[in-house]
């Protein structure tokens, strides 16, 4: 009876994820055959090589970017380490949207850098900034809005790795860079491939940067089918082509880390020690975190401070504070309802072990691939023709289809931490448990939960933070007269009104900061 | 640890909930919604004088135009809106075309607004037109090098040309008006040339590229006559000035704000009451003031502001055409690569 019911609470997010899809797809075979073939041959190879480029480049400069920092801060301890180790987030705070603006606001032939260059050197060779709004220059606020995703989860995998096999590995004579190569990476993998979906999909589901770069991507085709050519099916027919090229890349992710488990009995205890950093390669370690963090964080911030300062006017608004309480409620409330989501999933997959779950499981993570718009416009489709009524014509039904849209759009953020972290705890433990007799109920939440807490948090705050950015769903869904601040922030950057739209911004940022503290006990 | 958290942010999330729901309900006393893609910034004070003179309260929701229409198309029947305002023509052709405007009757309204910019059957009327036209960098070009849109695409501009993207409404109008002038064939040749001649990638929008002709990054680009107002007003050195386009030809292309009246509405009358006072001249004077635009209304007082960009003359051709030509204009964009 428990298993039944715990395999149904195990289908509530794929089908909440689906449901909206499928009407969707009902929606998209009536696009006509004409249009399609139009956005094939004029968009469509340029959208996939774009996405293609972003995708990868994307990933690899997280990759490094992150894991470096991650190495340098869980292996070693050096002056200003301890700082790092958490600071290093604060650059979550800022959606992708607004690194956006502010990079090309700094690199664009008429922003700040260049501009400067010209009045105190020679014009002629700042023509190399002509370029900056092309797919090169997109790459760099993306990567730093997104690489602490990559540095979070590979430190997270360092830190619980024990040293017991380390150790072992050092004592049958097995230099520093093949214990890394052999052991270290190996057991890394299902961190590093968390880490590669979760930045890979968010940089699939990206609207907000590329449309700032004015780039053609699947999500911006979409858009296009949808409000340039009013066909709402043929923006279904290529929402759809999005959803496969997504599961591609979750495809070729997940069988390249499909090795065997590793499960460490020692995890979380018998800690790996830090060696500590003489003067120059500390030194060496600061600059480079240093400037990381000035670049994805201080100057980002200064620029907004500056920016709202010169407008003062928008601070004194009172719809700010009404907006930034929405912002907290709607973000609170999706991170709740995901995080219980991704533990009824991981539950059900420890106790039932069947294929069906693991499918369950994987179609529920796809919802971070797939673009707020594409969501929303799916619910609003299935509600108007299950219900009859527009979606907005309660704020009730509003707000409740709309958390349900942010949880399944970013339970992957949740189910991550928490599936790498159970995938830690030795099996045998629901083997003693149930010998004992313990029920199955008993045993989660007895045994379970408290191994996953620290999960669950970590889910729980990744979850808040991208909602709290998030903005095309919310856009789309929210209740008439109902704003959030990143609706707001995208309303003004869209008409690159920057000015105005840094006292918002600054707010998410300000927002988004206690639940980075709150994740930086969760590092130390 | 954790479960203190949460032991005191789950009650306060149960608190606050219904309490954030009852004040994002609507209260409709004798109250409008009108869905809106003008600025929020631009668009409240319009409102609020409304409310002050007539007692009737606006409430709003602000976005862009196609993401309203797919919005109105979904709530069907059931929409609670009243009028519909956008800020270019092809949205509002686009909202007519999906049915959801209702003619509306009312003699004040056309005799305050020209035929040219309103529906035929008045499902939309223009309140304040924005002019598209010819900016450029004096230290590089003289005026006398410029004459109309078509000439941008001669080689002679070649590496100084700058746009803003295709995506966007108010170049897709214009587009849409030269298949109307020309037929597609000129104006696929022009836009080649176009694509040929830009100096950098497409620009989002309009404000940063006429700071790019100022910078000298390119010589010429085409622009909303309002956000050159908008920019001279912050920056009054800045190296950019106005050339009416095709002064000597057809006129420079011209677009409206306007507004519609939804099918949907339980209040047509008070919807239509909004657009008769929106035409009278102190409202027309306002809509001049604060968004640096012209008024429809021929009687209505030019802000000071824009009259000093001088008097022109703007393109006869009924504004609805531009509408129809939407989707061809957009597809032919597409196959020339103008982004």
């Amino acid at each position: 009876m428990a298993r039944s019911l715990l395999r149904l609470i195990a289908y509530l997010p794929g089908l909440l994820l689906v449901a909206p899809l499928g009407f969707l797809l009902i929606q998209s075979l009536g696009s006509s055959a004409e249009l399609i073939a139009h956005v094939s041959s004029t968009q469509m190879q340029d959208a996939l090589v774009t996405t293609s480029e972003m995708l990868v480049g994307v990933t690899l400069l997280c990759l490094v970017l992150g894991g470096a920092s991650a190495w340098l801060l869980s292996r070693y301890e050096f002056w200003g380490a301890s700082f790092w180790r958490w600071s290093l987030l604060l650059s979550l705070a800022l959606p992708a949207y607004v690194q956006s603006f502010l990079w090309i606001s700094w690199l664009d032939y008429s922003g700040l850098v260049p501009t400067w260059l010209r009045d105190h050197t020679g014009a002629t060779w700042t023509g190399v900034f002509s370029n900056y709004r092309s797919l090169p220059g997109l790459l760099v606020p993306v990567a730093l809005a997104q690489f602490p995703y990559m540095y979070l989860l590979i430190f997270e995998g360092l830190e619980t790795q024990s040293r017991n096999l380390s150790d072992a590995a050092r004592s049958l004579g097995l230099g520093r860079w093949r214990r890394f190569y052999k052991l270290d990476l190996p057991i890394l993998v299902p961190w590093i491939a968390s880490g590669v979906l979760l930045v890979g999909m968010e940089t699939l589901a990206d609207f907000g940067s590329v449309s700032v770069f004015n780039l053609n991507v699947f999500t911006t085709v979409v858009y296009r089918a949808w409000f340039g050519l009013q066909s709402i099916e043929t923006a279904s027919f290529f929402a759809m082509i999005h959803v496969l090229f997504l599961s591609l890349f979750v495809g070729v992710v997940l069988w390249f880390a499909r090795r065997k488990k590793y499960t460490d009995p020692y995890a979380g205890r018998l800690k790996m020690e830090r060696r500590r950093l003489n003067k120059t390669p500390s030194l060496a370690a600061n600059l480079f975190i240093g400037v990381l963090w000035l670049i994805s964080f201080v100057l980002p911030v200064l620029q907004l401070i500056y920016w709202s300062f010169s407008r003062p006017e928008t601070f004194l608004d009172p719809r700010l504070l009404e907006r930034a309480t929405n912002s907290l409620l709607v973000a609170g409330l999706a991170a709740f309802i995901a995080v219980l989501f991704a533990a009824f999933l991981v539950f059900a997959h420890r106790f039932l072990k069947s294929a069906d779950i693991a499918w369950a499981e994987k179609i529920s993570s796809l919802g971070y691939g797939i673009p707020g718009t594409v969501i929303a416009v799916g619910w609003m489709a299935a509600v108007t023709r299950l219900w009859g009524a527009s979606l907005q014509s309660t704020a009730l039904v509003a707000l409740v289809t709309m958390l349900i849209g942010l949880a399944t759009r970013f339970l992957a953020l949740a189910q991550r931490p928490v599936m790498s972290a159970a995938s830690r705890i030795s099996t045998s433990i629901e083997e003693s448990s149930q010998s004992t007799g313990a029920s199955l109920w008993r045993t989660l939440w007895h045994i379970h939960v408290p191994l996953l807490k620290n999960a669950f948090l970590i889910g729980f705050l990744f979850v808040f933070i991208d909602t709290l950015k998030e903005m095309p769903m919310t856009l789309l869904m929210r209740p008439y007269g109902w704003d959030t601040l990143a609706v707001r922030v995208y309303q003004y950057t869209s008409d690159f009104m920057w000015r105005e739209a840094a006292a918002p911004s600054l707010m998410i940022v300000v927002a988004s900061i206690v639940p980075i503290f709150l994740l930086r006990r969760r590092i130390q | 640890m954790q479960s203190r958290i949460l032991s005191v942010l789950t009650p306060l999330f149960c608190a606050v909930t219904p309490l954030a729901l009852a004040g994002g309900a609507a209260k409709s006393t004798d109250a409008l919604t009108i869905y809106t893609s003008s600025n929020e910034e631009f668009i409240r004070p319009i409102f609020e004088k409304f409310t002050q003179e007539s007692g009737i309260k606006i409430n709003f929701v602000a976005d862009k135009g196609p993401v309203l229409i797919e919005k109105l198309k979904a709530e069907g029947a059931n929409s609670p809106a009243d009028l519909l305002t956008t800020v270019d023509v092809g949205n509002l052709w686009l909202a007519g075309e999906a049915g959801l405007l209702a003619p509306t009757q009312s003699a004040e309204l056309e005799a305050n607004l020209p035929a040219q910019y309103r529906a035929p059957h008045n499902e939309w009327v223009g309140l304040s037109i924005r002019a598209r036209t010819i900016f450029y960098n004096p230290k590089k070009v003289k005026a006398s090098q410029l004459s109309t849109y078509e000439d941008l695409a001669s080689p002679k501009w070649k590496g100084k040309l700058c746009l803003r993207t295709s995506n966007n409404v108010y170049n897709q109008s214009l587009v849409a008006s030269f298949i109307e002038n020309w037929g597609e064939k000129k104006t696929e040749t022009v836009l080649k040339g176009w694509v040929r001649n830009l100096a950098a990638p497409v620009f989002a929008s309009d404000t940063p590229m006429l700071e790019a002709i100022a910078a000298g990054q390119c010589a010429v680009g085409i622009s909303n006559s309002y956000y050159f107002a908008r920019l001279i007003k912050d920056k009054p050195s800045l190296d950019v000035k106005l050339f009416w386009a095709d002064q000597g030809g057809r006129g420079t292309h011209v677009n409206v704000m306007g507004g519609g009246v939804l099918k949907a509405s339980k209040k047509k009358e008070l919807a239509t009451q909004f657009l008769v006072w929106a035409s009278r001249l102190e409202a027309q004077k306002l809509l001049s003031a604060m968004n640096y635009e012209y008024p429809v209304n021929p009687k209505a007082e030019v802000s000071p502001q824009i009259q000093a960009f001088g008097n022109f003359k703007p393109d006869a051709m009924p504004l609805y055409k531009a509408g129809e030509k939407q989707r061809a204009a957009v597809q032919l964009m597409d196959r020339v690569g103008y982004k």
